[in-house]
């Protein structure tokens, strides 16, 4: 397994939010991760990542043990995330953005090689390279966002609302971003509000209560049952 | 010899000034960098007086005390709603207006000359003139303005400060009309100073702007947060140092050249290492804490704590189920985003009413508005009748509306008994003139709300932590702290915004517990809340909500089944 976490609990300071939660995620995979608002979600995602003391329990990252580390070895090991808010510069330039995206990959050749590999996937980073990324709409924000991502060669991606404030259209071009991540063979973890857009993207999918994982499924089956009230 | 006592006298007069600024920075947290002008407007208002009126030099100091308190009320107005970087810009720039007016109005103030011949104190036929003689006058007016401003600091009244001081919004949602506090706090601060500048000038015979400038005030700011701010013994010690040591380097030989910049010096010296290693000052707000008369509040038996938490004040249940508040066509928007659209809802005592919907959707928009923290652009709302649409929270409190937050806001520098005890309504000692005129009730109404806030964190489980550091418990703790905070207020009506959020499932079920006890005695309780289980458990009625507007109204139950209301819930 690329991620594995075994009964992580984890919270903010006398705030415990995660409470004995496993899960994983393979390579090539896309796990989603939904529950309610609160459910603690989003610091799953923090914890993994180190942005978030673990209390207890492991994280491991392809077989090694990264609970405790701080997120910038994790980045640098391969882990990124790509957060709900204030996931671009808006000051930067879409240059700098994807530049400091590829900030700790230290190959030069790699990272001219990626930025053209990005640039041929979404011909818009090209054309608005100088333009402040702030002056970009929320959806080529995201897409720059992603990018970014990708310009870090991480090998497990963590995603957290993708589609909030995007239009219908912007939707599909992110979902299809996330689709082509995994196929490249990068594991992904999909947090999103939007539960059947979720379960299609999901090979497999965790459901969360206040705090605790409930169930585990795939994602085809979890498509199957037509409504969730009884999850959240 | 005499110039030691000197030193002492005007030591003693820096310690009141300092006193006073405590009050407006220390204890309401609002960092005043005009205290000197408010001092010398005291200074010049009482040389002035007593030259050209020949009274006595008490009546001075009280018109220097009355002016520099209404130019404290005046610099406070326009500050109320401003906070940090803001007020200190703002504050600077009032201190050098003052300061420009002093040193300008040649004819009223004598310039940068400044005013002489100011007579010495007189009282009872006795003179003052050397500072021996003065020394037993300065300490006891001194420790008069000191006592004042200790009375004020240890009060209900400045229990509402420190709440102020911490979270403004938090202190309003529990009933407290925060800009009255604060415009008061300006207001005896200034007057506190402005006596201290009346003795300072009769004790000199003399006042010139120099004393009363920007740097001054900088001193007195340096000596609050020196000496401990929030702590009124701290300001004596910060006054007696950053006067003493400067006076004391005097002695040194060979330095006299250099003691101007080296008292320069050490001010920035020990301020920076004290924020470095001491940020609570020398002596810290909390000295005593843990050895706080425990013993004082005696144990409370069962029936005792129902008897005082009066759970049933609410009931018996009006039968007709009249709705107690009723919201109708609520719409605001932020910029161009339309938050809350045409809302509606009628609350009803007994009954519990969830609001759910997507993330965004509205739903704290809804109580913000229901709770006056946020002015509708249409429509309106009653209660039991009334048309309280633009009330302040304060407002609502007092007619029985009170809300919760989703991220907890208690008072976390506070004890648990003095969260509880500062929601309380209706407190004689938030008035500045009862606790002056009228201590004994003032001290009778505090042991019998001791005793009720003991009761209310009984209820929820939390008197064994009664003296403990609210920011000390865990967050579930925490939620029934805030929880005991609400029934303190004695309101009827909870607006309780995600109230099972970040608790694990024995937490959930204790708080939901609660929630229909109270339901049950009368009380009209509407919730946000995203844990349908909770919802499903709890609620009575719930509204859904999508893009600020109702979409249906029905039991939990009901809504679950509508297949529309899933896919906006869920994604379509």
């Amino acid at each position: 397994m690329l991620l594995e976490v075994k009964n992580v609990s984890s919270g903010y300071f006398r705030k415990p939010v995660l409470r004995d939660v496993s899960l994983a995620v393979g390579q090539g995979e896309v796990v989603g991760l939904i529950g309610h608002n609160g459910a603690g979600k989003t610091t799953a995602l923090r914890t993994i990542l180190g942005l978030v003391r673990t209390d207890a329990g492991d994280v491991r990252f392809e077989d090694r043990s990264i609970a405790g580390a701080p997120a910038v070895e994790n980045v640098r090991a391969g882990l990124t995330l790509i957060p709900q808010e204030r996931f671009t510069f808006p000051d930067l330039t879409v240059a700098e953005n994807l530049a400091l995206g590829g900030h700790n990959v230290r190959d030069a050749e790699l990272r001219d090689r990626t930025l053209a590999e990005i640039h041929e996937l979404f011909p818009i980073l090209k054309a608005r390279s100088a333009q402040r990324a702030g002056t970009l709409s929320g959806g080529q924000q995201r897409v720059l966002s992603m990018a970014m991502a990708m310009m870090a060669h991480p090998r497990l991606v963590l995603v957290d609302e993708p589609s909030l404030g995007l239009s219908p259209l912007a939707v599909e071009e992110v979902c299809g971003i996330i689709a082509g991540m995994a196929k490249r063979g990068m594991g992904v973890l999909l947090v999103d509000q939007n539960v059947k857009r979720t379960l299609e993207l999901s090979h497999r999918v965790y459901v969360m209560k206040s705090g605790r994982i409930v169930l585990e499924d795939t994602g085809e089956s979890l498509l199957r049952r037509g409504a969730w009230w009884d999850l959240f | 010899m005499d110039y030691v006592v000197h030193i002492v006298n005007v030591a003693l007069v820096y310690a009141a000034l300092a006193a006073s600024l405590n009050l407006v920075l220390g204890y309401g947290g609002m960092a005043s960098m005009a205290h000197a002008a408010l001092f010398g407007v005291g200074a010049y208002t009482s040389a002035l007086v007593t030259m050209h009126l020949g009274v006595n030099f008490l009546v001075g100091m009280a018109a220097g005390a009355a002016v520099a308190g209404a130019v404290g009320i005046a610099l406070a107005l326009p500050s109320l709603r401003i906070r940090d970087e803001y007020l200190i810009l703002f504050t600077c720039a009032f201190q050098l207006v003052v300061w420009g007016l002093m040193v300008n109005e040649v004819t009223v103030t004598g310039g940068e000359t400044g005013l002489s011949g100011i007579p010495r104190a007189t009282l009872l036929g006795l003179r003052f003139t050397t500072p021996r003689s003065y020394l037993p006058l300065v300490a006891a007016l001194v420790a008069a303005m000191f006592l004042g401003c200790w009375r004020v600091s240890h009060s209900p009244f400045g229990r509402v400060l420190r709440c102020i001081r911490e979270d403004e919004a938090a202190t309003a949602s529990l009933g407290k009309d925060v800009l009255r506090f604060k415009a008061l706090t300006f207001l005896v601060g200034g007057a506190m100073a402005g006596a201290a500048g009346g003795l300072l000038a009769h004790y000199n015979a003399y006042v010139n702007p120099v004393s009363f400038s920007l740097d001054a005030s900088i001193l007195l700011v340096a000596m609050v947060v020196l000496g401990g701010s929030a702590n009124m013994l701290g300001s004596v010690v910060g006054s007696a140092l950053l006067i003493g040591i400067p006076e004391a380097l005097r002695f040194v030989p060979g330095t006299a050249t250099l003691i101007a910049p080296l008292r320069t010096a050490i001010f920035g010296a020990l301020l920076v290492l004290f924020m470095r290693f001491r940020p609570e000052g020398l002596l810290p707000e909390h000295l005593r804490l843990r050895r706080r008369r425990r013993a004082s509040i005696p144990e409370l038996s069962p029936d005792e704590v129902a008897k005082l938490v009066n759970l049933d004040e609410w009931a018996p249940l009006d039968q007709n189920l009249v709705p107690m508040l009723e919201v109708k066509g609520l719409s605001r928007s932020f910029g161009g985003i339309v938050a809350v659209n045409g809302f509606s809802m009628a609350l009803t005592p007994g009954r519990v009413t969830t609001l759910i919907g997507p993330n965004g959707c509205g739903k704290t928009t809804v109580f913000n508005l229901v709770s006056g923290f946020l002015a509708p652009d249409d429509g309106r709302i009653w209660l039991r009748g009334e048309d309280v649409t633009r009330l302040r929270p304060h407002e609502l409190v007092r007619r029985g509306v009170i809300r919760s937050w989703q991220d907890v806001r208690i008072f976390r520098s506070k004890t648990l008994l003095g969260n509880v005890m500062a929601a309380m309504p209706r407190q004689l000692g938030e008035s500045l003139l009862a606790l002056f005129l009228r201590p004994r009730e003032v001290a009778r109404q505090e042991r019998e709300n001791e005793r009720r806030a003991m009761a209310y964190l009984c209820f929820v489980g939390l008197a064994d932590k009664a003296f403990e550091l609210a920011g000390e418990l865990s967050f579930a703790e925490q939620k029934e702290l805030s929880l005991a905070r609400l029934l303190a207020s004695r309101c009827s009506i909870l607006l309780l915004d995600e109230p099972a959020s970040g608790l694990d499932r024995a937490s959930i079920e204790a708080m939901g517990r609660e929630i229909v006890r109270l339901a049950q005695a009368g009380r009209t309780i509407c919730l946000v809340e995203h844990n349908l289980d909770v919802v499903k458990d709890l609620s009575d009625d719930s509204v859904f909500m999508d893009q600020g507007r109702v979409v249906r109204k029905a039991t939990p139950q009901e809504l679950m089944r509508d297949p529309e209301l899933a896919r906006i819930y869920f994604g379509g």
